[in-house]
């Protein structure tokens, strides 16, 4: 009886169901259309809700609807 | 630092630069001239002038006196001719070390008196003198502080790129420290608080670049960058417990705000700490030049910080008693909770019907175990099509 030929590598490169993705490695910045504002860093404009009052302001209102502020 | 030389830090004047060329701190112009000029006169900061009166932002604050623009300039010119000198001998004597050494003091003098198109042509001399990794490393150093000083922050970030790699080859302990400060306060410039805290808070104990800033600035800094970046058990040990920290900030009634913003932060006192957050905005973020372009984005993720930090030890808690804690009213933490759930900033939902806040932090234990049944899943697909591709080879003829 002749014995069983072990499988070769290349029957298992066939097997493309083995080969995982590339990782995309595709930058963020690469994919933005330009924008004229050329900063240094990320514009998180989400956390920077721009248009809303100073954090200062918002709290000083805050404290006199309270009636915690001392008019001096 | 050779006597003489402009004993002013680069940040500082740069500080009273930007107050000077900014409308909206008008309150501060008046004070931040008289500083620029005192400094200008007393090193004979020619160059600087010149700028100011050029520059239209800030060209309105001045009367140009040209008298007092030739005094300085014909002082510099004095000193030039000294440098000037001490060169041609060096260069008698032939000693490459001696020649860079004299052209390293007309640099120098270059960079004290706010020069940056002659001290860059006297940087391109030394490179043709002497290429040594030594060398290079300073001049980049010396051409960072005029990019600080012009605030010109892009700059700085390719001479560190420069650096950066010669600094593996050459550089000594002294001069990895300088970086450390120098980079650090680059990544505050650049909101990276995360980089800038860990280099900063490293190189509180060693500083001694008050060439770039005044210690109790960097200190405060540090802190900052601390703050707004740093786990809480990290914020303990590195600046609530540091006596770098504790030797400085209490020393500076102008910085209590700061002080007192970390501590109500650390010891959980959510109406002090909103009450000193507002006072850091206004006085030490909004109108400071490295720090103006983030001090939205601080302030909105400092609060960030202190919801996540008192959520922690909560399930659910009532909107009313949040609002208690930090002292605001339940409208105020209604919004503001909202405006950080959609991005999934904060793990809570707002029931508004109980008036409850619920945390929805999801069960670490829970979902190891679903990522361990989906990964399980995987190698067992994975593992069945490759027996059934070995089986495959095994008959084939």
């Amino acid at each position: 009886m002749s014995r069983t030929a072990l499988p070769s590598l290349e029957n298992l490169e066939d097997d493309d169901e083995f080969e995982d993705f590339a990782m995309e490695n595709w930058h963020m910045k690469d994919a933005e259309l330009a924008t004229n504002d050329d900063t240094l860093w990320e514009n998180n404009w989400d956390d920077e809700d721009v248009g809303d009052d100073d954090f200062a302001v918002q709290l000083k209102a805050e404290l006199q609807k309270k009636g915690l502020l001392n008019n001096k | 630092m050779e006597e003489g030389l402009r004993n002013v830090s680069d940040l500082q004047l740069a500080q009273a630069i930007y107050e000077l060329s900014t409308p909206s701190l008008s309150s501060k112009h008046e004070e931040a001239l008289s500083f620029l000029f005192k400094v200008i006169r007393e090193f004979n900061l020619a160059p600087l002038y010149k700028q100011l009166c050029e520059n239209p932002t800030t060209s309105s604050k001045i009367d140009v006196d040209n008298d007092f623009l030739n005094s300085m300039i014909s002082e510099n010119d004095k000193k030039l001719k000294e440098l000037d000198s001490a060169i041609e001998d060096a260069q008698e004597l032939n000693g490459e070390h001696e020649i860079t050494e004299a052209l390293k003091r007309k640099a120098d003098y270059y960079v004290s008196i706010c020069d940056k198109e002659h001290a860059w042509a006297t940087f391109t001399e030394m490179l043709e003198k002497s290429a040594s990794e030594g060398v290079q490393i300073d001049i980049l150093f010396a051409k960072m502080r005029i990019a600080f000083l012009y605030a010109d922050i892009k700059l700085v970030g390719s001479l560190l790129e420069k650096i950066r790699p010669l600094m593996d080859q050459a550089g000594d302990w002294e001069r990895k420290n300088r970086l450390k400060a120098y980079e650090g306060i680059y990544m505050m410039a650049i909101r990276n608080f995360s980089r800038a805290a860990e280099l900063l808070l490293d190189t509180m104990s060693t500083f001694s670049s008050t060439e770039l800033l005044p210690y109790d600035e960097l200190v405060k800094y540090s802190v900052l960058s601390g703050a707004i970046a740093l786990k809480r058990v990290d914020i303990k040990t590195r600046i609530v417990d540091s006596p770098e920290v504790l030797a400085v900030l209490p020393q500076h009634e102008a910085m209590s705000s700061v002080e007192t913003c970390v501590n109500s932060l650390y010891l959980c006192d959510y109406a002090g700490f909103f009450r000193s957050l507002a006072s850091v905005e206004q006085d030490h973020l909004k109108c400071d030049f490295l720090l103006a372009p983030h001090y939205r984005f601080y302030v909105r993720e400092m609060r960030r910080r202190a919801y996540a930090q008192l959520l922690e030890s909560y399930r659910a808690l009532s909107i009313e008693s949040m609002a208690n804690a930090f002292g605001v009213s339940v409208d105020f933490i209604d919004r503001d909770l909202a405006s950080f759930i959609p991005d999934k900033k904060l793990n809570c939902v707002i029931d508004r019907v109980n008036g409850n806040v619920e945390t929805n932090r999801p069960d670490e234990k829970n979902r190891q175990y679903q990522e361990i049944v989906k990964q399980g899943d995987v190698l067992l697909n994975k593992l069945q099509k490759y027996q059934a591709t070995v089986m495959r080879g095994a008959f084939k003829v």
